[in-house]
C-alpha cells in the first residue's frame, strides 16, 4: 500500500471533521473539547513517524483519536458529558430545510452517543465513521462476531432514542 | 428498515454535524505545546550533562575529601533521577501499543510509577541536600550564612520543608491511586 500524504496540516484537512465529531461525542464542554482536540492532534504529531500505510491514514487517525479521548474520559470521569438529549428539538425530516434537519439529527445523535457507556461509545463513533467490523474489532482487541453483536445491541437503542422504529 | 439502512441513515446524519472545533487554533496550539516538549527535553538533557560534568569536574579536580565523597553521592542521585524521569516518561511521546487497553495500560503503568517515585521523593530531598552540605565543605568561600537564625531554627526550617514535603507527596500518591482505580475501572468496563 503507498503511504499517503502524512503532513499533520494534510490530515486536519482530509480528517479534521472526523477528529472533530469523535471530540464531540467524547465531550460536550466547548472548553474541554478543544483540550481534547489539541490532545488527539499532539498524539498524531507524534505517531506519524510510526505510520508505515500497513492501514488507512484514516483508521490511523481514528484510533488514535479513540485512544486520546479514552484517556480525556478517563481524567475527566468524575464529569463526563453525559447531557440530556434535547427533546425539544424538531424532527428533522419533516423540516423545512433537509440539510439544516440533518445537521440537527447529526447533533441530536451526538448527544445520545455521548449518552452510551464508554466502550459503546467508541464502538459506535467508529462505526458511524464508516471503518468496517474488522478494523473495530482489531482496532478495540474483540472479534468480529462480538462487534457485529454489540453494534446491532447500540443501533436498537440509538433508533429508539431518535424516536424511529428499529 | 435494515440495520444496514440504519446505519447508513445514522451514519450521514452524523457526518452532517457541524465542526464545532476551530482545526486551524488547534493546529496553532499543537504545534506551541510541541515545541515546549522539545525545549523541555533539551533542558532536562543540559541538566543532566551539566550535572554530570560538575560532578566529575568535582571528583578530578578538587583534592578534598568530601567534595569528592559528594560527587559520587550526586552522580548517583543524578542517575537515579534520570532513571525514574525516564520511566515516568516511557510512552509519553509515543504510546507503546496501538489499542486502547494498551494505552490504558501504559497510563496504569505510569501511575504506579509515579506512586513510586512520589514515595522516594522524600528520600530524595535530605540526599540532595547532604550532596550540597558534602560538596560546600571543600569550598573554599563561605555558602552565605542565614543571618539571625539559631541552629535551631535552621533545624525546624528544614524538617517543616521535610514535612510538607512529604505531605504533598502524600496527596499526590493518593491522586494517583484514585487515577488506578479508575483505570481498573474502565479497563473492566471495556473487557464487559
Amino acid at each position: 500500500m503507498s503511504r499517503p500524504d502524512a503532513s499533520l496540516d494534510a490530515i486536519v484537512s482530509a480528517h479534521g471533521a472526523a477528529i472533530a465529531r469523535i471530540v464531540a461525542a467524547f465531550e460536550a464542554n466547548a472548553a474541554r473539547r478543544d483540550e481534547l482536540g489539541q490532545e488527539i492532534l499532539l498524539a498524531i504529531w507524534q505517531s506519524l513517524a510510526r505510520f508505515r500505510g500497513e492501514s488507512s491514514l484514516k483508521t490511523f487517525v481514528l484510533r488514535i483519536a479513540h485512544n486520546r479521548a479514552v484517556d480525556h474520559a478517563l481524567q475527566a470521569s468524575r464529569d463526563l458529558a453525559r447531557e440530556e438529549v434535547p427533546e425539544d428539538l424538531p424532527d428533522p425530516l419533516h423540516g423545512p430545510e433537509h440539510s439544516a434537519g440533518l445537521q440537527q439529527r447529526g447533533e441530536r445523535l451526538a448527544a445520545i452517543v455521548r449518552r452510551l457507556p464508554l466502550a459503546q461509545r467508541q464502538l459506535v463513533t467508529l462505526a458511524l465513521e464508516g471503518l468496517s467490523h474488522e478494523e473495530i474489532g482489531s482496532l478495540l482487541g474483540i472479534s468480529v462476531g462480538n462487534v457485529a453483536v454489540r453494534l446491532n445491541r447500540a443501533r436498537k437503542y440509538i433508533t429508539q432514542q431518535m424516536g424511529e422504529t428499529a | 428498515m435494515s440495520s444496514g439502512d440504519d446505519w447508513t441513515a445514522l451514519a450521514a446524519a452524523w457526518q452532517a454535524q457541524p465542526v464545532n472545533v476551530d482545526l486551524e487554533a488547534l493546529q496553532r496550539a499543537v504545534r506551541r505545546r510541541s515545541w515546549r516538549m522539545r525545549l523541555l527535553m533539551a533542558l532536562d538533557v543540559v541538566c543532566a550533562v551539566a550535572g554530570v560534568g560538575f560532578a566529575a569536574y568535582l571528583f578530578l579536580h578538587v583534592t578534598a575529601f568530601w567534595p569528592r565523597v559528594g560527587a559520587v553521592v550526586g552522580l548517583v542521585v543524578l542517575a537515579a533521577a534520570v532513571l525514574i524521569n525516564y520511566r515516568l516518561r516511557q510512552g509519553l511521546w509515543q504510546a507503546a501499543d496501538n489499542s486502547v487497553t494498551g494505552l490504558l495500560k501504559l497510563q496504569r503503568r505510569r501511575c504506579v510509577n509515579a506512586v513510586r517515585m512520589a514515595l522516594w521523593g522524600p528520600l530524595f530531598l535530605p540526599l540532595g541536600m547532604l550532596t550540597g552540605t558534602l560538596v560546600g565543605r571543600g569550598w573554599t568561600t563561605p555558602a552565605p550564612a542565614m543571618p539571625g537564625w539559631s541552629p535551631s531554627a535552621k533545624l525546624a526550617l528544614l524538617l517543616a520543608v521535610l514535612v510538607l514535603f512529604g505531605l504533598a507527596s502524600l496527596l499526590y500518591v493518593r491522586r494517583q491511586r484514585r487515577r488506578i482505580a479508575a483505570i481498573d475501572g474502565l479497563l473492566q468496563q471495556l473487557e464487559r
